[in-house]
Parts: C-alpha cells; sequence; structure tokens
C-alpha cells in the first residue's frame, strides 16, 4: 500500500506535457494519471492490409509528378524494389519510401531544407497546424483515410536547430531553426491513438514550405468487440508491477505517462492482433558514476537512462506476438523477450 | 570556383556514384551492468545485432564485442586495437555529460569511457564515424560541446551522432540500428540516416549530430554532404586543421 502510494505520487507530480504538444496530447498527460485511458471500455480494431509499397509508391509518385511545390516527384526516378519497401530516388536528393503494405510513407527534398533563420523565429504550434491541415487536405486525402469516428489532430511539434563556432571561442554558439515538423495523431471516437501508428509529421521549413512527409496510416476495422479497461489506480499498479526501472526511487522522473489505444506501427504490428488499450510510460533514471564529481558540482557525475514501456490497460488482454507485455498478460505469463545473442568481451 | 575546389568537388561527386568499397564496421553494446551499477539497457543487443546483420549484408564486420573491461580500448593509446580498428562505430550504453565530459558507461562498476580522454581517427584504421545510442552524450545547449567533445574530434573522427538530452529504451526502439544501418547503406546523408534510422515521431528521441571543418561554411557543407558512400573523399581534419564545429539537433 505504501509502495502504490508513493508510486502515485511520483507519477502525479511527473510526466507533465511539454511545451510544444497540442492540447490533445497536453491532456493525456491528465487524464492517464486520474482516468486511466478514460473510458470504460475501449474497441478492439482490425488492422486492414494496405494495397502494397509498390503500388503506393506509384500513387504518390502519380500524385505529385506535376508539383512545382517542395513536394514534388517530377523528373526521371531511380526506384528499386526490395522486399520490405520501395525505394525512388532523385539525383537531387529527393527520396521516396514506401514501406512494407504500403500504410508506411516516407518523402524528403533535403534541398529545400537547408535555409536557416534566428531561432526566435520557430514557427509556432499555430501556423504549423494551419499548414499541415492544409496540406494533408489537399494533397495527401487519397492516402490520410478517416473512418466513422475517427477524426485527425494535431499532437506536437518538433525542431531542428543548427549552431557552431570557432573552436578557439568561449562564447555559446548561436542557434539557427533548419527545419519544423508537426505530427498529427488520430482519434476514435475521441480517444487517441498513442504509439507510432496513426501518426502523419510533417517536414516545414522556415517560410512555411512542406519539404517532407512521412505517414503510417493503416485502415482501422472494428471487430465488433470492446474491452473493459481497468480504473487508473489498477492500471499504475500493474505498470509498476511490469516495468524495468524502479518508479519510486528517489532518482527516477517520469517523463510521460499517456493511455488510449496502441498502436505501434507497420514495422511493429503482429498483422493478426487487435489495436487495444495500452498506457506508455517514459522514465529517466540518473545514477551518480562519480560521487567526487557530483559533489563539486550537482550537475555532474551522473550517468542518465531513459527507458520507454508499454502496459496493456485492458481488464483481458489480446495476445500480440510481437508485444512482450501483451504476450506476458494475454497468455499468462512473464514478460517474453525475443532477444539475439549477446556480444562477447574483446579477446 | 576555382580550379582546385572543382577538381574536388568532381572528385567527390565520383566518389558518390562509384560502387561503394565495403566499408570496416564495429559494434560494442552493453545491456547489463556489473552489480547493477547501471540500470538495465533493454534491447541493446537487439539495435547492435541489427546493426550488425544490416550492415554485413554490404560491409565487413571486424568486432561486435560487450563492453567488460571496455575502458582500455575505448580510451588512450589501445584504442588502436579497439574502436580505431573500423570506420564506423555504432555503440548502446547509457550517458551522460558532465561539465568539460561525455561519458560513456562500461560494463565494471564505476567505470566510464571519458572523452577527454579518448581521440579518434589518428590510429589504425582511424575511426570516422562515431555513432552511440546513449543519452546526452552531445549535450550543446550550455556552449560545453566543445570542451567535451573537442578531444574526441581532433583525432580527426569525421563524424559523431548521438544525442543532446535523451534517447528511449525499450521494445518500441529495438531496431534504430537496424534502421540507421539501412539508410547508411542507401546513401542518405549520415546526418539524416541517424536521424532517420534513431527516431519516431511518438517517443521523441532527441537526437544530435556533430562535425568539424576549417570555417563554417567549410563545416555544414560536410555536415550535410557526407554519405557512409563518400566520406573517404572528404579530406581528415585534426588538431590545429580544424577551425569550427557544427552540430545539428532535433528536440521538442
Amino acid at each position: 500500500m505504501f509502495r502504490t502510494t508513493i508510486l502515485s505520487a511520483a507519477l502525479l507530480v511527473a510526466g507533465a506535457a511539454g511545451a510544444t504538444d497540442f492540447p490533445i496530447r497536453a491532456s493525456l498527460a491528465l487524464t492517464a494519471h486520474t482516468q486511466g485511458v478514460g473510458r470504460a471500455d475501449l474497441p478492439l480494431l482490425r488492422v486492414n492490409a494496405g494495397v502494397g509499397a509498390d503500388r503506393r509508391a506509384d500513387a504518390i509518385m502519380r500524385r505529385f509528378q506535376h508539383s512545382g511545390e517542395a513536394v514534388t516527384t517530377f523528373g526521371d526516378a531511380k526506384v528499386q524494389t526490395e522486399k520490405l519497401k520501395t525505394i525512388a530516388t532523385w539525383a537531387d536528393g529527393r527520396r521516396l519510401v514506401s514501406f512494407g503494405d504500403g500504410s508506411k510513407v516516407s518523402f524528403r527534398n533535403p534541398q529545400e531544407m537547408e535555409a536557416s533563420a534566428p531561432a526566435a523565429l520557430r514557427l509556432s504550434n499555430e501556423r504549423l497546424e494551419a499548414i499541415g491541415r492544409k496540406f494533408i487536405q489537399e494533397q495527401l486525402s487519397d492516402f490520410i483515410k478517416l473512418g466513422p469516428g475517427e477524426k485527425l489532430e494535431p499532437f506536437s511539434t518538433r525542431v531542428e536547430v543548427g549552431g557552431g563556432n570557432d573552436v578557439s571561442s568561449t562564447e555559446r554558439p548561436l542557434e539557427q531553426v533548419l527545419a519544423n515538423a508537426i505530427v498529427f495523431t488520430r482519434t476514435v471516437d475521441g480517444v487517441p491513438v498513442i504509439g507510432g501508428g496513426s501518426k502523419v509529421a510533417l517536414m516545414v521549413t522556415n517560410d512555411g514550405q512542406v519539404a517532407g512527409f512521412d505517414f503510417d496510416w493503416a485502415d482501422y476495422q472494428p471487430t465488433g468487440k470492446r474491452v473493459k479497461m481497468l480504473g487508473a489506480a489498477q492500471i499504475k499498479e500493474r505498470v509498476q508491477s511490469m516495468v524495468s526501472v524502479k518508479l519510486d526511487s528517489p532518482q527516477v522522473s517520469v517523463k510521460r505517462y499517456e493511455c488510449g489505444l496502441f498502436d505501434p506501427g507497420l514495422r511493429r504490428r503482429d498483422q493478426g492482433a487487435a489495436v487495444q488499450g495500452a498506457c506508455v510510460i517514459q522514465a529517466v533514471e540518473k545514477r551518480i558514476a562519480d560521487p567526487v564529481a557530483h559533489l563539486r558540482n550537482p550537475a555532474d557525475g551522473h550517468v542518465t537512462s531513459a527507458v520507454v514501456e508499454v502496459i496493456p490497460a485492458g481488464e483481458t488482454v489480446e495476445a500480440d506476438s510481437h508485444w512482450p507485455q501483451a504476450m506476458a498478460l494475454g497468455m499468462g505469463g512473464g514478460v517474453q523477450r525475443a532477444s539475439p545473442a549477446g556480444p562477447g568481451p574483446r579477446p | 570556383m576555382n580550379r582546385t575546389v572543382k577538381i574536388a568537388m568532381a572528385l567527390l561527386a565520383l566518389a558518390g556514384s562509384l560502387p561503394a568499397l565495403a566499408g570496416r564496421f564495429g559494434t560494442a553494446c552493453q545491456e547489463d551492468f556489473q552489480y547493477g551499477w547501471q540500470n538495465t539497457l533493454p534491447y541493446s543487443w537487439n539495435r547492435c545485432s541489427g546493426f550488425n546483420s544490416e550492415l554485413g549484408t554490404t560491409d565487413t564486420q571486424i568486432f561486435y564485442w560487450n563492453l567488460h573491461g571496455a575502458k582500455s580500448w575505448w580510451e588512450g593509446d589501445n584504442d588502436q586495437n579497439g574502436l580505431e580498428t573500423v570506420n564506423i562505430v555504432f555503440a548502446n550504453t547509457h550517458g551522460g555529460a558532465w561539465g568539460t565530459d561525455s561519458v560513456w558507461a562500461m560494463w565494471d562498476d564505476g567505470d566510464n569511457a571519458v572523452s577527454s580522454n579518448m581521440r579518434l581517427g589518428n590510429e589504425s584504421w582511424g575511426t570516422m564515424i562515431f555513432s552511440t545510442y546513449s543519452c546526452e552524450t552531445l549535450k550543446y545547449d550550455d556552449g560545453l560541446m566543445w570542451s567535451r567533445m573537442g578531444p574526441i574530434m581532433k583525432g580527426g573522427l569525421y563524424i559523431a551522432t548521438g544525442s543532446m538530452d535523451l534517447v528511449w529504451a525499450g521494445w518500441t526502439t529495438d531496431d534504430v540500428g537496424a534502421d540507421y544501418a539501412d539508410d547508411l547503406q542507401h546513401g542518405v546523408t549520415i546526418k539524416e540516416s541517424w536521424h532517420d534510422g534513431a527516431s519516431d515521431w511518438y517517443e521523441d528521441n532527441d537526437l544530435a549530430v556533430m562535425t568539424t571543418g576549417t570555417d563554417s561554411t567549410n563545416c555544414w557543407n560536410r555536415q550535410n554532404g557526407m554519405t557512409w558512400q563518400n566520406i573517404a573523399g572528404y579530406t581528415r581534419l585534426r588538431d590545429s586543421a580544424i577551425g569550427w564545429y557544427c552540430y545539428s539537433g532535433w528536440h521538442t
């Protein structure tokens, strides 16, 4: 009981949303602590197979072949079809990759992403959302489709910065913004999809041009089944029993704790498994490695570890052969890890 | 543009278009630590064996070692029998950034490889690319990046890739090594290979890369142009030939 109380306190004081999170992600940080996934039950969703990597690559090349913007597939491309992906490359560095069943795609135009601007000119979340929604609606609507009850919601933003200095200088380098990124997620009946699946990310230059995109966006189909979710306190107990770090240690802080429907994305998904409710916890531990250095300066002498774990949140858990915690709970065993052989010491 | 620069650019372009000669690579990884002095690092073996499997289809694996007693072959004169025997090192362990040192945790209780004791690129095969999936070791927001990483870069290392803050370890990041190697093989720049291979759009890995140059322009040209295939066409810069360092970082 005492341990649970401590754990709850640790989770409650940590895991706050970041400044670049949109409201839906910020609310996840709050509701996970008090309401778990925020619903009494959640649907089990089946993932429909996509059209195939080569067909999807072909469709995207046709979609952007006449575009005069930064996202363009104009010109001759070298196309390679490999076992797990189709890749198109252009002589100027543009690159299109379509993975697996074609539900995961990446495009970059690096030449358009070389401009820089002062760090203070990082694009605002509002501007990025407007640019992103317009691009998705006008350019990607054939590929980012929404089913009944589904919505596209802005999730977070990221930035690429650059800096440097004369090696003889002791001045702090001036930083520039090199590119911005906005990430959208899907909600299903108001419940956000967490994990790498159901994400659209757009790379945006400082003058507001979209110069690249990634999406991992499969079609979902209800199975007709719903699973009762654990309450917030029960989920925390399950998290505590399954994570690999001691969450009640004073050296541990929780950076994120979020619950929703979990989709690991194309490349981690067990195609036979369903999307189900889960919570993701990201915890950081700083251990003192050099007590003397740490005594001199509390910012020194530590080594940092950062762990991410995904814990199913349902009263019952569907087996998922790629997800160790779901296998452990769904099959009634411990966490099973498929681990390759470790290395030996240098002879 | 003068004639020398034109010839150099033509040679670089040629290097990029030629079938690549097999490069030499090594992986240095640790998942558990002596007496638990550091947390277990989940899926470290997966990250490193994924890198080995992927890059091994085109290049030559020289070593895949754990970090038992590894401080001796990361630091000092004996690195010529360790890190310096390959063109690219991929490592996965815990890390930290102290006042003037970046540190990488070794298996041995209390042991860290410390950047001020390291110098890469000047012995044996001469490491070109030093990639570590470790927290904090490319920290730059305090303006002390060169103090920490300069000793390593001064040996002639071309590029370091890592993190300025946090990189996450778990089931959902077990393929970082394979993805990074895959992009390298496909001629993506080393900088973008690291960014693409070691990140996704949910977990927010804080990634960074660092290069050197004779001046700012040269530094950025190297950072934005170097690939696994063309890197040998760039001049190796050591000690006083280095006038500038530059970095890129991706964060929230």
